[in-house]
């Protein structure tokens, strides 16, 4: 199978008795990135795992203690980049709660639209690229770029970058939502059920892929709970925790929408509850249209943004799970540090457990079910 | 066996109604229009009623920038103002987000929707001011726009501190003077917005 073959390139580097340790990454195409996984094999099977990360590592946190609080925007874009809105929104809260800022209505819910925009988007990329490592060579992955592809001409038209997009700051977003990104977000809504169940229609009852993910990588509720596992990830092991829920950030109090979850915590259950948060977006982007008042984007603020000293956390429901970030202030421009609690680092610390007990083949299936994007987990 | 025919039905179907309506586009040959506000590279702005850069070498872009790729040398002309000795992006640096249009209180940046970069040696992605110069159209100055609204803007457009640039470059025959007293009120005005902007950028 193809995927064995990908594993035989990187070439066994030693044996001990009847086992043997393999280097998997850190090139390696199913690791979503520059991600090393040392595997100790008994034949085909996982015997010990050990992860090691820092590829990717470009010292965000150190980096922004240099810049103004507006350049360190720029890097919370690099961290998941494929939820920049996402991880956009946690830094500008953190600033918000440290400086009492108060965000007008209207950025409240533009944000809330481009965080479940950004939601799908990123849950898109996580299954079509879950499929692709069972093994369905990107036919998934080519419908879900399809849509996701019109989320980030939204995404264009309304901050002008594809994929780093600088969007959310402290005191609101940066620019307005054009008429013709509204009338753009409202045909998108209109047509997304119909392209999940598309999704779903080809893998979600196909007997090869149920086959390749029922019952691989299950993770206990108790032992998602003692590796703080959050997201999709802890949702499908059977912990209804969603942090939009849990203690509801912005205004995310005012829309009905349902916390999914499942019970088995294996790899289908955890792309079942992609694509039941994805239509729970659609849901949650329906109802913020609705309401979208007018008025101003961004609060009121002076050229120069100073907070005092102090110092404030701020979490969110980021498309991995739950995303913090602490911000301590000296009263200069700059922050005196920065914290990222990123949920694809802490969501792979889970991975070794996970794997001890599988096939190799399986290794690619599980760690393409936590969906890690490098970018967050070395910062 | 049933829902692997029901996959396999999914892309059957795609595969008729992309024969005569396919979701991709042949892209060098056919380019898909881009949005108002698109973040490509900086660009420098002339006027075009008379040919002058509006840039009147404040830094604050260069002070805004996260990745430090504007560089800038400047000298005090005759009457007192700034003059641009070199204004250089290293395009191979940029990180295309907005803050220096953003920052810019005089309208002299904006970002032209060019994302075909790429080249075939390194010294050609640093982007000298000749090479940025675009004019103040209204196109190019509507992307402006969009680029820097939701920050505060003061509004003015001084006539420029190397007024001869467009024409050294040749994208225009002839550079009107500006009338003399206009002038010279814009020389104030350059002298003192940036002092306090610039306080602000830090």
């Amino acid at each position: 199978m193809a995927l064995a073959t990908s594993l035989n390139a990187s070439e066994v580097i030693s044996r001990e008795g009847s086992l043997i340790t393999i280097n998997m990454g850190p090139q390696h195409p199913s690791t979503h990135g520059v991600f090393r996984l040392i595997l100790t094999l008994d034949g085909e099977t996982v015997v010990a795992a050990r992860p090691v990360m820092g590829y990717l590592h470009r010292s965000v946190e150190k980096l922004s203690e240099s810049r103004t609080y507006l350049q360190d925007v720029v890097f919370t874009d690099r961290l998941d980049y494929l939820a920049a809105m996402s991880t956009n929104l946690p830094y500008a809260m953190a600033l918000e709660k440290l400086a009492g800022i108060e965000v007008p209505e209207r950025a409240q819910y533009i944000r809330v639209i481009m965080c479940e925009l950004q939601r799908i988007a990123s849950h898109m990329v996580a299954i079509g690229t879950f499929a692709a490592d069972v093994g369905t060579f990107f036919t998934p992955l080519l419908y879900t770029f399809r849509e996701r592809e019109r989320i980030l001409d939204i995404f264009e038209m309304c901050c002008g970058a594809r994929l780093t997009l600088t969007y959310i700051r402290y005191g609101g977003v940066s620019r307005d939502v054009p008429e013709d990104g509204v009338e753009a977000i409202r045909r998108f809504v209109e047509i997304m059920p119909d392209k999940i169940d598309e999704y779903e229609r080809l893998l979600t009852n196909n007997e090869i892929f149920i086959a390749r993910t029922r019952n691989v990588g299950i993770l206990p509720p108790e032992l998602a709970i003692a590796y703080s596992v959050t997201g999709p990830v802890l949702r499908a092991s059977g912990i209804q925790y969603d942090v939009r829920r849990a203690e509801p950030y912005g205004i995310y109090d005012r829309f009905e929408f349902d916390v999914p979850v499942r019970y088995n915590g294996d790899a289908y259950d955890r792309y079942l509850i992609r694509v039941a948060e994805m239509r729970q977006s659609v849901r949650i982007i329906e109802q913020a249209l609705r309401d979208l008042p007018p008025g101003e984007i961004k609060a009121k603020l002076p050229r120069l943004f100073r907070p005092a000293r102090g110092s404030a956390y701020a979490r969110t429901e980021s498309p991995k799970g739950e995303l913090g970030f602490y911000v301590q202030a000296d009263g200069k421009v700059e922050p005196y540090r920065l914290h990222i609690r990123p949920p694809s680092f802490i969501n792979l610390t889970a991975l070794a457990p996970l794997l001890i007990g599988h096939k190799v083949a399986d290794v690619v299936v599980i760690l393409g079910s936590i969906d890690i994007v490098m970018g967050e987990v070395d910062r | 066996m049933s829902g692997i025919a029901g996959g396999m039905w999914t892309t059957l179907k795609h595969f008729f109604t992309s024969l005569t309506q396919p979701v991709t586009v042949q892209y060098p040959e056919q380019r898909l229009p881009l949005s108002v506000g698109f973040r490509g590279l900086p660009r420098l702005v002339y006027d075009l009623k008379n040919g002058d850069a509006r840039c009147v070498a404040c830094a604050i872009c260069a002070s805004a920038c996260p990745v430090g790729v504007i560089h800038m040398d400047t000298h005090r002309g005759e009457d007192g103002r700034k003059l641009l000795d070199r204004f250089d992006i290293e395009a191979g640096g940029c990180i295309y987000c907005g803050l220096c249009v953003e920052a810019c209180p005089f309208d002299a940046l904006t970002m032209t929707s060019g994302f075909e970069l790429a080249s075939y040696n390194r010294a050609d992605l640093l982007w000298p001011k000749e090479r940025l110069l675009v004019p103040g159209t209204a196109e190019n100055d509507q992307n402006m726009h969009w680029i820097m609204s939701g920050v505060e803007k003061m509004g003015k457009t001084p006539p420029s501190a190397w007024p001869h640039a467009a024409q050294d470059i040749g994208v225009m025959d002839e550079v009107p003077e500006p009338p003399a007293e206009e002038a010279a009120s814009a020389a104030d005005e350059a002298e003192k917005v940036p002092a306090g902007a610039g306080s602000a950028a830090e």
